[in-house]
């Protein structure tokens, strides 16, 4: 096994948000109260490690997803992607082109077809359509769904959509996917294959996967590190093999 | 990100909900028809009256009058002013005939001298005509008196009922109220004498109704008195006998108007009337008579408003077709401005439903929006998309309003057309300028432009929310 390098690293990130108080969305109220997501979270993750957290629900799991995919930035402490603040990479181009997402609800564009949602990560980055869709088809072919590309979304079954979210994501050659409940809508066969996916991705590709997940079962299945979050901070590390993880 | 799809992504938006999709492109539709048949019929309306005042005179033909203040006779009380005035009311007399009344009493001194200035010896000028206005005096050659009587420059004889020979009426009550001993004298009344107003060859002389009346009795009795067989009297050289004198649409023509169609009709004879500038050229040397009233035919409109100017910076009033043009360019400005106004308030409307379709649309899509900000799309991509779902309605609905403008404009016209040939009073001047809706080649790329501009304001907030959502903020909401 190679030298692992550091993907990662955390050091007392945390992180708060203005409670709306169920005002629309994209007004600010001027007495909105502020909620504490996260705090003094402090981990490390290397490249090409497959990283489960969990954690009961709204305890700032999807939270740390968006900030390790860097739709947020911490209120409080440092966050370092290869070595350098996460900011200095710029944000938009950062999540366009070093980081791939994979929700819980899929999130495709329902008028575009399977091979057009995947041919879309591409083309954030710059790339032609044409050049695109034929990146976009080879990455449908390795999943399984060749003759599912001209389907549109509401035509594929749940695991479907998720693989193509899963080809959407990867099609640009991220150095991590973040896996929000990415198993969550599914079921226990279609629930493998994606998995199974997520797991072939890191081990052929080397790709760093972080996967937010309820199931404990599935994050010591497939991670090499289950991270447990309690409390809105890291209550716990281990390993796949049971062996806990001491925080940095 | 040169190559995202914003098109498709707007696109998006727009068909997800077909209903808003068609009422917001109809509801612009709507607006832009409005305001465009509005600027149309605006442009046509002042185009006809451009075209009104063009035909009726020359461009290059500038009146001007004498300066009431440099020579008004002190003996004309001010009563005796608004007199004259109630004169003019009583006979409906326009403008240009309390204007007559005025320059009568002012004698004409400046306007001679302001021809003494060497204005009639411009090269530019190709005529000049002194209108004498009550300034009653014989012609060098003839045995009457004339009247030079500024009628509506619009209109020939043969349309003038009687009582809109306002001008002669005021001319002869004037003369009535001034000094009656011209009526012992048995005032032969020529009207516009020197009538030679424009080129066009079928308007050139006016001759007073009553006058053409007078003639047509003098025929008649003179025809009884001969019998009917007999071919229609030559008009002695008397001028009594004459009964009218015109001059000919070509001013050296010296002819006979005679149709023979079995029945005896008058004869004219048409003496023409000289020059006026050779009868009273001496007159002006000898400063023996006072013109208040010049008409000056130039060759350009350049050399007209020369001339204008320098007659104003004198002191004369002045007056030109020229003047009702450029009033009614003005007042085109100003109908178009108001025609767009009145359309903007429907387009305003049309724009009001797209801001809330687009807010809507914001905040039914604000997780699309959340993914494509995890994807990498910028707040630029987001904002750009939002504008295009706005302006997309507006596309449709400004070419789909320019191509029915086309027709509504064609059918308005040609119904116009239809209800208003028949009509005596605007036959004629339908032929000047057929349509009351225009439609130029740059008004459908104003109105899909005008609802272009419209759109992006409205669009322009919506779009500005999208982009400011936070991308976790978006993919959180439910």
């Amino acid at each position: 096994m190679s030298a692992r390098t550091q993907l990662y690293s955390l050091s007392g990130v945390g992180h708060t948000y203005n409670d709306s108080g169920g005002t629309p969305i994209g007004f600010q109220r001027a007495n909105s109260k502020r909620v504490v997501a996260l705090k003094d979270v402090s981990f490390e993750i290397d490249r090409g490690e497959f990283v489960s957290i969990v954690g009961r629900s709204g305890e700032g799991k999807s939270t740390l997803l968006h900030l390790l995919g860097g739709l947020e930035t911490p209120s409080s402490g440092q966050l370092c992607f290869e070595g350098k603040p996460l900011s200095r990479y710029g944000l938009v181009r950062f999540r366009r082109e070093r980081v791939g997402f994979v929700f819980q609800m899929f999130h495709l564009f329902p008028n575009k077809t399977a091979l057009d949602n995947v041919a879309l990560g591409l083309t954030m980055t710059g790339k032609g359509l044409g050049q695109a869709r034929k990146t976009a088809t080879e990455w449908l072919t390795r999943l399984g769904l060749k003759d599912r590309a001209r389907f549109r979304p509401t035509d594929l079954s749940g695991g479907e959509r998720q693989r193509v979210a899963i080809a959407r994501a990867v099609v640009k050659s991220p150095d991590v996917i973040l896996a929000d409940e990415p198993t969550g809508n599914l079921d226990k066969a279609s629930r493998t294959v994606v998995l199974d996916h997520l797991a072939q991705l890191n081990r052929e590709l080397g790709i760093t996967v972080v996967m937010v997940t309820h199931n404990l079962e599935d994050a010591e299945t497939y991670g090499d590190r289950i991270i447990q979050i309690d409390g809105r901070t890291i209550a716990r590390q281990w390993s796949a093999q049971g062996t806990p993880v001491p925080s940095p | 990100m040169r190559t995202l799809d914003h098109f498709s992504l707007a696109t998006q938006g727009v068909t997800a909900s077909r209903f808003s999709l068609l009422s917001n492109t109809v509801s612009i539709l709507v607006g832009l028809l409005f305001f465009g048949l509005l600027v149309s019929l605006s442009l046509g309306v002042t185009k006809f009256l451009e075209a009104y005042y063009t035909r009726t005179t020359s461009l290059t033909t500038l009146l001007v009058y004498d300066d009431p203040e440099s020579s008004v006779d002190e003996s004309f009380t001010k009563e005796y002013r608004d007199h004259l005035r109630s004169i003019a009311h009583i006979h409906n007399v326009v403008y240009h005939d309390i204007n007559f009344a005025d320059l009568a009493i002012s004698q004409g001194k400046s306007v001679t001298a302001a021809l003494r200035s060497g204005v009639a010896d411009d090269p530019e000028i190709e005529r000049l005509e002194l209108v004498t206005g009550s300034n009653l005096r014989p012609f060098e050659g003839f045995d009457k008196f004339s009247i030079v009587i500024p009628l509506n420059r619009a209109q020939t004889l043969s349309d003038l009922p009687p009582d809109k020979l306002i001008g002669l009426e005021l001319a002869i009550s004037f003369l009535r109220t001034m000094d009656t001993e011209w009526e012992d004298q048995e005032i032969t009344l020529y009207g516009t004498i020197t009538g030679v107003v424009n080129e066009t060859p079928d308007s050139c002389v006016y001759v007073p109704y009553e006058i053409l009346a007078a003639a047509e009795r003098w025929q008649r009795d003179l025809a009884a008195e001969k019998g009917l067989d007999e071919s229609p009297a030559e008009p002695s050289d008397s001028l009594e006998e004459e009964a009218v004198e015109e001059s000919t649409c070509t001013p050296d023509d010296e002819a006979e108007h005679a149709v023979d169609d079995g029945v005896a009709h008058p004869t004219f004879r048409f003496a023409r009337v000289q020059d006026a500038w050779e009868v009273i050229a001496d007159d002006v040397e000898s400063d023996s008579l006072t013109y208040p009233h010049l008409r000056i035919h130039v060759d350009s409109v350049q050399s007209l408003i020369r001339l204008r100017k320098h007659f104003r910076e004198r002191g004369n009033p002045t007056e030109s077709v020229l003047d009702d043009v450029t009033a009614v360019r003005e007042l085109r400005q100003y109908a178009i401005f108001v025609g767009a106004c009145i359309g903007g308030i429907t387009l305003v409307a049309a724009l009001c439903s797209i801001f809330n379709t687009l807010l809507a649309s914001v905040e039914r899509r604000t997780r699309e929006i959340g993914i494509l900000r995890a994807l990498g799309a910028s707040r630029i991509n987001v904002l750009v998309i939002f504008l295009l779902e706005g302006l997309i309605n507006t596309v449709i609905g400004g070419i789909f309003a320019a191509i029915l403008m086309y027709f509504a404009t064609n059918i308005a016209n040609q119904w116009l057309l239809g209800r208003l040939k028949d009509s005596p009073d605007f036959s004629k001047l339908l032929e000047l300028q057929p349509h009351l809706f225009l439609y130029p080649v740059w008004l459908p790329v104003l109105i899909v432009s005008v609802g272009l501009l419209a759109a992006l304001l409205a669009s322009f907030f919506p779009a500005l929310r999208a982009c400011s959502i936070a991308p976790s903020a978006a993919l959180r909401h439910e």
